[in-house]
């Protein structure tokens, strides 16, 4: 689990990174156009693995539902939630076809 | 492998039948979620599970059981799981009569367990992870009596909590040792025990215990003093490879939801065939389906043979089940697209049974780490 939660920061601190630099090419115009896609897939799949990993970290305590101690289950409710983040505002599925499409070359980009 | 024979294709189907028509989710978890059943289960299913001889089936004949072993336990297993029918079968009619069975305990608690009216739990986690075994309370033996100093044991998943007439066994004994662990069955109105009711993310319920002073005399010992180790491992073992088992159905329930979407027109068929990339995992499913059954009946078989390899094969079922559901239930909210995420409609349901059957007899990577021992490494 400790090797998970470094791989996972590893690609959170490499989303960052790439986060920073997109905002500026943003800002100078020069951002590609598949960027927002790339930007959407990556930090939706990347937020469904954090609460994945929580759920993970917090055992059988994680999976609580109504009770006080786990704040009506907030972990739990937290995670499930991540889970419409790779829906909603398109698909990651969506998000991959723009990304091809505008790398490919393929008409309709 | 070997097939399965023609009782057990009909132990299948009468499961089969049963869980379809009356453990489904319209009939069981939804109602009794709704309105907020503090048992978790239906009582009148499992008194059916009684009738049927479901519960005390792998209980001796002498017993009134039906002599059946692991492999019979998966077949029904998975059938609860495919229809998220909330039950004690797995920790009452598979780990705990799996612990009992061969004990002078046996004798006091099999006419319930087999009539479906008698519930047990195992007492089994400390933490919020599981990690079974030396107990960090030191039974304390004095005379004919035991006392279990102050201290809290998780009971897991299920099964302890609500009104009705159950018991919890501990394994207590000294702390780094296997050897000085001692079972113990313990009704649950006994003094000094200490119930919460927990509900868990998928409606069924857990139980918190504390143990204050409780007082048990040498009649609660299941096996022998100190011996607490072999029954302890035989649950254990029965308990992991049915959640596999359970784990397997409830992939094969998300995924068998999950293809019919295209027939409802749904937009997401419009991707699934224009981006090849969103039929790759459905495909991986499938694959995955195969593997995980073979080796959760691979095990069952292991069990049933008392083969030395078994531990290992367990954990191999249990640790594949895991990622392999995971995989299934997360694609299939996917795949669902928005209404995936909407109460009304039962996809949601798996991933939640899911995450809590993952997690009860240790996680995945719990298994992993136990293949890595057993194999030596």
């Amino acid at each position: 689990l400790r090797a998970e939660i470094a791989a996972f920061d590893v690609d959170s601190l490499a989303f960052a990174a790439m986060s920073e630099r997109f905002l500026d090419q943003l800002k100078a115009g020069e951002a590609h156009p598949a960027m927002p896609s790339m930007m959407k897939y990556a930090g939706t799949e990347l937020n469904k693995r954090r609460h994945e990993l929580l759920m993970a970290a917090g055992g059988s305590e994680a999976l609580e539902w109504d009770s006080e101690r786990s704040r009506q289950g907030k972990t739990a409710r937290d995670w499930l939630r991540t889970k419409a983040n790779s829906i909603e505002g398109g698909t990651s599925e969506i998000q991959l076809n723009i990304v091809a499409k505008h790398i490919l070359g393929l008409p309709g980009a | 492998v070997t097939l399965l024979t023609d009782d057990q294709k009909m132990l299948r189907e009468t499961a089969a039948h049963l869980m379809a028509a009356e453990g489904s989710i319209a009939k069981q978890m939804r109602p009794l979620r709704d309105k907020g059943c503090s048992d978790g289960f239906g009582h009148d299913l499992w008194r059916q599970f009684g009738e049927l001889g479901l519960a005390g089936m792998c209980a001796p004949e002498a017993q009134g059981g039906l002599g059946m072993g692991a492999t019979e336990a998966a077949l029904v297993l998975e059938e609860i799981g495919r229809n998220l029918t909330p039950s004690p079968f797995l920790t009452t009619s598979v780990a705990a009569v799996r612990a009992l069975d061969g004990s002078a305990q046996a004798e006091r608690w099999f006419p319930g367990i087999v009539a479906g009216e008698t519930v047990a739990a195992l007492a089994m986690d400390e933490g919020r992870r599981h990690a079974p075994g030396p107990h960090r309370d030191a039974g304390r033996a004095a005379g004919q009596w035991f006392r279990a100093e102050r201290g809290q044991a998780i009971c897991r998943p299920w099964r302890l909590g609500g009104r009705h007439s159950g018991r919890g066994r501990g394994p207590r004994g000294r702390r780094g040792e296997w050897d000085g662990l001692t079972l113990f069955a313990v009704a649950r109105d006994s003094t000094g025990l200490g119930i919460e009711n927990v509900a868990l993310a998928d409606s069924s319920k857990a139980a918190r215990l504390t143990f204050d002073n409780v007082s048990l005399d040498g009649d609660a010992v299941i096996g022998e003093v100190d011996g607490g180790s072999g029954p302890l491992s035989r649950a254990l073992n029965a308990g992991r490879a049915g959640a596999a088992a359970e784990l397997v159905g409830v992939a094969a329930g998300a995924s068998a939801m999950t293809p019919r979407l295209p027939q409802a027109a749904h937009a997401i068929w419009q991707i699934d065939r224009r981006v090849p990339g969103a039929t790759a995992p459905r495909r991986a499913s499938v694959r995955r389906d195969r593997d995980r059954r073979a080796a959760a009946f691979k095990a069952a078989e292991l069990l049933d043979g008392g083969d030395a390899k078994s531990e290992l094969m367990v954990s191999v079922a249990k640790a594949k089940a895991i990622s392999a559901a995971a995989l299934a239930v997360q694609e299939g909210v996917q795949m669902h697209g928005g209404i995936g995420m909407t109460d009304e409609h039962d996809i949601g349901f798996f991933m939640k049974r899911e995450a809590v059957l993952a997690e009860s007899f240790g996680d995945a990577r719990f298994h992993r780490a136990r293949v890595a021992e057993l194999s030596g490494y």
